[in-house]
């Protein structure tokens, strides 16, 4: 019975230095996990809808161009559930959320290089793209101007809904601005492009595209009087009768 | 006493599981009118042409839209490579051969053999390979219209069939509702040729639809996800839903602008008693040109 009450005793003792041990080894084990997320990817994992993937940092040049340290603009990413028309289930909401990295991975992979290594840009295209999407994409030369050099990307914006309940099918709204030297001259470009993608085998895939080049001013906030200003436009004046 | 309990007990519970059986089957076929399927078991579009037979059935609320008869019969045609395209409508009157029932009015093809004998019918006169058709009916227009939140289309001239369709419409652009819309689509009486000028409406709400749906993309293409759900939740489909998405985004990337809008030339005449139309063989041009390039 006394060797019964030692032990108890001695464990009461052990008790609070055990706890203290498990909560230091939770803490180190909290603080490498963070620093893992926060190095190993560009990205930290956001509860809200948008998120910036990566932060504005220089990105070595290319092999095939030996050009000076490129400045790329940070990703906006926004992927949104799409096609829905009653409240949302949590299970639905989890089934969008957990597509969120991979479409965000494949709209980036497909921009990152887009103007600044074609051979990278290509191989790029022809992986996430279907044939014939790959075969329109890369035939409409949507990349940087032929001769560009020293380019830098100033904006880089994607909105991806993804349809719901199945979360298989997503359009994403592409833009991105750039400007390089073209002919001694920095020139402003970019590209403005809807991405139609479905999801196989778990792997998001672009069948389809409408893209042109930008960069334009927001679709939506045009006023007759902006529309006039824009470089190029002409003005037709009622002929005197 | 406990046999009387046990009996009265399975006949509550009988009459309990009828009602909910009858009214899910009830709202099935009211919501679930709309049906797309394939014509033919392989889907191999030749040149990126894709042709799509339209059939609007005549079934009242609550009916199948099966085994009924068509009131709207419109082969949309789409060229992927062109961006062009074409509605080419065939009145419902009009005077054919339906395989396996000889000459009969076109609408009757949906009666006897469903879409498949329709399309196949459509195939025989103008030699199209035609990929899809989708059968719709009252319910499932309106609730679609509905959903989509109505649609912008000039109407050419005052409407006003209190017997017919309903419509009460003055000219003029209107933003038509669910029930506005399905009216409009249904009159033909207050037109001076009757069902000719209505299948030619019909197509023309066709292209305002296309018009919307374009007008939504450009702004956020996550409105065809919307579109589709819609369509999910109004359609039996037979078609995978990855198939309705590619067609949905070759709707997109065609403009309304590039869509003719084109009605058979037809003669009016009698087939007995009845009063039917004659396709003329100025048709045979359309037929030809529709199928080498599927535009008009």
């Amino acid at each position: 019975m006394s060797a019964n009450t030692t032990e108890s005793d001695t464990g009461n003792k052990r008790a609070p230095l055990l706890l203290g041990a498990i909560g230091l080894a939770a803490l180190v084990v909290l603080i490498l996990v963070a620093r893992a997320m926060f190095d190993g990817s560009p990205s930290p994992p956001h509860k809200a809808s948008t998120r910036t993937v990566s932060a504005p940092s220089p990105t070595p040049t290319p092999k095939d161009s030996p050009k000076p340290t490129i400045r790329q603009a940070a990703w906006q990413v926004k992927v949104v559930p799409a096609g829905v028309g009653h409240k949302l289930t949590s299970s639905v909401r989890k089934r969008v959320e957990a597509q969120r990295p991979a479409l965000s991975a494949t709209v980036e992979n497909i921009y990152n290089p887009l103007f600044l290594s074609s051979s990278e840009a290509q191989a790029r295209v022809e992986r996430r793209f279907t044939p014939e999407a790959a075969r329109r994409f890369l035939g409409a030369r949507l990349g940087a101007p032929p001769g560009a050099e020293r380019v830098d990307t100033l904006r880089r914006v994607a909105r991806i809904g993804v349809d719901t309940p199945g979360a298989t099918r997503a359009a994403a709204q592409v833009s991105v601005v750039a400007t390089g030297m073209v002919k001694g001259q920095r020139v402003r470009f970019g590209q403005n492009a809807t991405l139609w993608l479905t999801r196989s085998h778990g792997r998001w895939k672009v069948i389809a595209f409408d893209a042109r080049r930008g960069p334009r001013a927001p679709p939506r906030h045009h006023s007759k009087r902006d529309r006039s200003h824009k470089p190029g436009h002409h003005h037709h004046k009622k002929k005197k009768p | 006493m406990i046999l009387r309990r046990t009996l009265a007990l399975a006949l509550v519970l009988s009459v309990l599981v009828g009602g909910i059986v009858l009214l899910g089957s009830h709202q099935r076929t009211g919501a679930k009118q709309p049906l797309i399927g394939r014509v033919h078991n392989s889907f191999q579009p030749e040149d990126r042409k894709i042709f799509v037979l339209v059939i609007g059935s005549d079934a009242r609320h609550g009916n199948p839209a099966t085994g009924r008869r068509s009131d709207a019969i419109h082969l949309v045609g789409i060229n992927a490579k062109t961006g062009r395209g074409g509605i080419l409508n065939f009145p419902r009157d009009s005077w054919i051969n339906v395989p396996g029932y000889g000459n009969a009015r076109i609408n009757e093809a949906l009666y006897h053999g469903g879409p498949r004998l329709l399309a196949k019918t459509l195939e025989g006169i103008t030699g199209i390979h035609i990929d899809y058709w989708m059968l719709t009916a009252f319910t499932g227009f309106r609730g679609i219209v509905h959903h989509l939140g109505g649609v912008k289309i000039k109407v050419p001239i005052p409407l006003s069939d209190s017997g017919g369709s309903g419509a009460h419409l003055s000219a003029g652009v209107h933003y038509l509702s669910g029930g506005h819309a399905l009216a409009f689509v249904r009159d033909r009486h207050d037109f001076p040729h009757g069902d000719i000028d209505r299948t030619t409406n019909q197509a023309r709400f066709l292209l305002a639809l296309l018009h919307k749906l374009r007008r939504e993309v450009n702004v956020n293409p996550s409105a065809l996800l919307h579109w589709m759900a819609v369509v999910h939740n109004y359609t039996s489909l037979s078609i995978s839903a990855d198939e309705l998405f590619r067609l949905g985004v070759l709707a997109t990337q065609t403009k309304p602008s590039h869509m003719g809008n084109v009605t058979v030339p037809v003669t009016i005449g009698q087939e007995g008693a009845a009063s039917v139309v004659f396709i003329t063989p100025a048709a045979q041009s359309i037929y030809e040109r529709f199928r080498k390039h599927a535009s008009l």
